[in-house]
């Protein structure tokens, strides 16, 4: 990291913000897509999503998801920001299981502590760099 | 047409993240002003807004929790692309480390 940042502008930080959004996004285009799915009109594009409200919410949190990672890519290279971004792997099925409701099979946890055993060791160097600091 | 879809989405997916990688190294050095960047910009957006969309119309026929996933072999996509394309610097622990995100994630994905 070239220069010091405040928290709130340290690019690893905006990196959770960016990755809390898109949780969130993912879960509610769930919802406003369940909501929607009667309705046949143009089906395979998507757009009869938009008359579901879950659906505008999800769009302010991927636009502000959005704003994040642009904002991180600026610091960040992309081969190191998107695989910790990866991090949604395994938010995603879990916010599903708490608050959707979906059931997660033992072989799937599994994956999810594949994910997470392959983010740490993308993320390892990059906290040693980090505490040089 | 799902298989389709994917693919189409995926590759949106990839594009998208390379141009706007792309032009925001290259915003640092031009300023968002210059119409190379913004042409840039506006290609990676058009992209993910695609591959946006897609993703929706996935989700009207999957669950979230088996169809999100699959979208984790792009995590190898991009690493490799940013490699390649960027110029990037790969490390064997980077390597490593994205193809267990990609397993972790096609396991989640197939169960």
């Amino acid at each position: 990291m070239p220069r010091a940042f405040r928290w709130w502008a340290n690019p690893w930080f905006v990196l959770i913000l960016e990755t809390l959004f898109v949780t969130a996004s993912e879960v509610l285009l769930k919802v406003g897509a369940s909501e929607t799915r009667q309705v046949q009109a143009w089906e395979w594009t998507g757009l009869m999503s938009l008359t579901s409200i879950w659906i505008w919410v999800a769009i302010v949190l991927v636009i502000l998801s959005f704003l994040c990672w642009i904002y991180v890519l600026r610091h960040i290279p992309l081969s190191i920001a998107f695989p910790l971004s990866n991090v949604v792997h395994v938010l995603v099925p879990l916010s599903c299981w708490l608050f959707v409701g979906e059931q997660l099979s033992a072989r799937r946890w599994c994956g999810v502590a594949i994910v997470v055993l392959g983010l740490a060791v993308v993320a390892r160097p990059v906290a040693k760099i980090e505490e040089k600091l | 047409m799902a298989i389709f879809i994917f693919m189409i989405e995926i590759f949106a997916a990839v594009v998208g993240q390379l141009f706007l990688k792309h032009a925001m190294e290259e915003s640092n050095r031009l300023g968002f002003r210059d119409r190379g960047v913004l042409a840039l910009f506006l290609s990676g957006v058009a992209a993910l807004t695609i591959s946006f969309f897609l993703t929706i119309a996935l989700l009207q026929h999957f669950d979230l929790s088996f169809y999100f996933p699959i979208q984790g072999s792009t995590v190898v996509l991009i690493v490799l692309t940013a490699v390649l394309v960027l110029r990037e610097k790969l490390t064997l622990r980077l390597l490593v480390g994205s193809l267990l995100i990609s397993v972790g994630i096609g396991i989640v994905s197939v169960s």
